[in-house]
């Protein structure tokens, strides 16, 4: 009886150290996760607070409005111009982007010698600031001193106003931004695709797949997570993107080029129209949100 | 020995919190590092062994902002540097402190010294007939041109816009090539309307009480007008409604431009790259045919605002007075923005660094604020769209149209 009392207690003891060991993980993610919590959540879930607020510097009083603010901003004509730039801005610079970074990641997967280095300097358009890549594009694409401007007068072509019409405006923010968030998307691709088996490759050479064969039914099916998530990187980047368009643009010609994080800003900060800015961020996270889901769910794994 | 010693210690550990007590510190944002006087204020800190300045560059794009949302929080600093345009909304959120009082007491104790100041210093810190801080520094705009180019085509400097405009033709025309353009200005979207404005000031554009512009009045006309024919006649840069001040400065320094409208700053830099008087001229915008009445040298400048909240004015009051001391303002003066004051702005150091002054010198003491408004950045936005409109090409709209349509939105600001 008493043998069996023991082996009770050891029994009750152990559950309760697999227990404890289950818990450790979340232990040691709750620090990071407090922090996450506590910077990132608190402002923003105070910014979508603040939407529900008329919280306007020139005037005195700060009350509650409700939906008030989205109603009247989803009426401007203004809000509606800038989102549908945004949609193009991003549907331009993911297509563009994933493009780009497939076939960087493709290179850097087959480059051999200097490996490392290569790799090492696909990053580099991802570690200049925003606002020097928009004074780069800047010069490259001005009418009359610009490199690219040059180029063409030398081949005896028209020089093109890049920066002066709209639609070459809207090109050129597509570019720059696509130059400098590339460089991250390619790192995950290249990632997904170290992680596949050489056999893999080897085995369909011998049945005879061609390289297009193994490009559209072995790679692409098996990094398909990898091109999700890197979906996602160059889309929410784009929408949240405003260090290069400020500079480059800051919006013009005219509106042209407005996207609507630099809306938001104009509203917050130069406006001084928090609340309306408030109501732009939580477009802009929700259609983060919204993009990111379907993303995860087309790019899910079938392995 | 041991009593002497233990009152050495005590007094040792007393004496730096009793003289920290009895320090007052006064902190300041400076809008630009180059406003920061060049001593830092080490003489001021020796006249005022009492006062300690503390200070930071907040830039003025968004001080008023940054000041505004610590003053919320009671931790603004006791000055701030801002674009004057920005008084209205910071009086109205309460932020700022009413130093109509010491500005009265400082005329009165030295009046010598406050009949050295230019109006401008208060015009443009005064709203509702109060004054909320001094306006050491403003920095009108005035027009380059190229003297050589001008004598070229026979030319000589214009009187009014409507010879300017016709010189611009004749340049065009008979002098310039390639990618030389008669006219340079900076587009809309990256700056805020001031070379438009400054514009419209001389060709006798007026404002509301609330500040905004009148744009639907003979002078605004004129004005949208006036770029409509810039555009439309290729009197500038075909990509001009898209530059930056970068891009203009550039194309008048670069030589690809004859007349530019700037201030007095920038000037010091374009004698470096063009001779002056040889190759390159100032002037002051001129008025308008039929209009010289009205005409107004526009100012904008760079106040520095008292905190509602600061506990110690008087000691504020001497850091202003100390900013705008002629033996401190002369240095900032000289190396970046002209001083209101007349004894800086006379001297000869000053003639000497920028010596087109002269020509310009009766204008800048009758500089005339550019208004502030509540909505001031609204307002702004509104003038750029107006301009990128009138400069389509082909013109989409009349003037009078333009005119009509975007008078309609500034005035629903008000």
């Amino acid at each position: 009886m008493a043998e069996t009392t023991a082996i009770e207690v050891n029994i009750k003891k152990l559950n309760r150290y697999k227990r404890i060991k289950k818990t450790i993980p979340y232990w040691l993610i709750l620090p990071a996760l407090l922090f996450v919590v506590g910077v990132l959540w608190y402002s923003v879930l105070y910014g979508i607070g603040m939407s529900f607020f008329r919280i306007d510097l020139a005037l005195p009083d700060t009350p509650f409005v409700g939906l008030e603010n989205f109603f009247n901003l989803f009426g401007e004509e203004r809000f509606i111009h800038s989102f549908q730039r945004s949609l193009i801005f991003v549907g331009g610079s993911v297509g563009l982007g994933l493009l780009l970074s497939f076939a960087f990641a493709q290179g850097l997967y087959k480059v051999r010698t200097f490996a490392g280095s290569f790799r090492g300097l696909a990053l580099v358009p991802y570690l200049v600031s925003g606002v020097a890549t928009a004074i780069m594009f800047r010069f490259l694409f001005s009418r009359t001193v610009g490199f690219v401007n040059q180029f063409l007068v030398t081949l005896g072509l028209e020089r093109i106003e890049f920066l002066g019409e709209p639609s070459w405006a809207m090109l050129v923010i597509i570019l720059a931004n696509t130059w400098f968030i590339v460089p991250f998307s390619t790192l995950i691709l290249l990632g997904g695709m170290q992680a596949l088996d050489p056999d893999l490759f080897e085995v369909a050479l011998v049945e005879g797949a061609s390289k297009l064969t193994i490009l559209f039914r072995i790679i692409i099916p098996l990094i398909k997570p990898m091109i999700g998530i890197s979906m996602i990187w160059l889309t929410f980047a784009s929408f949240n993107m405003f260090d290069v368009v400020l500079p480059l643009t800051a919006g013009g010609p005219g509106r042209a080029t407005e996207v609507l994080a630099l809306y938001m800003y104009r509203l917050g900060f130069d406006f001084l129209r928090f609340s309306d800015g408030a109501v732009v961020m939580t477009v802009i996270l929700l259609l983060n949100i919204i993009t990111s889901v379907f993303y995860l769910r087309v790019f899910k794994s079938e392995v | 020995m041991k009593r002497l010693l233990l009152v050495f210690m005590i007094v040792a550990l007393l004496l730096p919190a009793a003289l920290a007590g009895a320090q007052q510190t006064v902190t300041v944002w400076f809008g630009r590092e180059e406003f920061i006087p060049a001593d830092a204020f080490e003489t001021f800190h020796a006249e005022n062994p009492d006062i300690r300045v503390e200070f930071d560059v907040i830039p003025l794009e968004e001080s008023h902002v940054d000041f505004m949302r610590n003053h919320a929080v009671g931790v603004a600093p006791d000055v701030v540097q801002i674009f004057g345009e920005f008084l209205a909304t910071m009086v109205v959120r309460g932020t700022l402190l009413d130093i109509t009082e010491h500005i009265e007491a400082w005329a009165e104790e030295d009046p010598e010294d406050f009949a050295d100041i230019y109006d401008i210093a208060f015009d443009m810190t005064t709203y509702e007939d109060r004054i909320y801080g001094i306006n050491v520094h403003s920095g009108p705009f005035f027009m380059g041109y190229r003297k050589d180019w001008l004598a070229e085509a026979g030319l000589t400097e214009p009187q009014t816009w409507e010879e300017l405009l016709e010189a611009c033709r004749v340049l065009q025309a008979d002098v310039l090539t390639g990618d030389e353009y008669a006219y340079a200005q900076p587009g809309g979207a990256h700056h805020p309307p001031f070379w438009m404005m400054a514009t419209f000031m001389s060709m006798g554009g007026q404002f509301r009480d609330t500040g905004t512009p009148i744009i639907d009045s003979e002078a605004g006309i004129f004005l949208i007008d006036f770029y409509q024919t810039l555009a439309n006649e290729g009197l500038q840069d075909p990509e001009a409604h898209a530059w930056a001040s970068g891009d203009f400065r550039g194309a008048f320094m670069g030589e690809r431009a004859a007349f530019y409208p700037e201030a007095i700053n920038i000037y010091a830099y374009t004698q470096e790259v063009l001779e002056y008087a040889t190759q390159w001229e100032v002037m002051v915008q001129p008025p308008r045919e039929g209009a010289e009445e009205d005409f107004r040298v526009n100012s904008f400048g760079w106040p520095y605002m008292v905190n509602s909240d600061t506990e110690n004015p008087e000691a504020v009051m001497k850091v202003l007075r100390y900013l705008f001391d002629p033996e401190i303002c002369i240095s900032v003066a000289l190396a970046y923005q002209p001083a209101n004051r007349a004894s800086v702005m006379t001297s000869d150091a000053y003639y000497e660094a920028h010596p087109y002054f002269p020509i310009l010198e009766a204008s800048f003491a009758e500089q005339v604020t550019y208004p502030t408004h509540l909505r001031s950045v609204e307002r702004a936005d509104i003038l750029n769209e107006m301009k990128f409109v009138a400069q389509q090409v082909p013109a989409q709209y009349t003037p009078e149209e333009i005119a009509a349509r975007y008078q309609e939105l500034l005035d629903a600001l008000d």
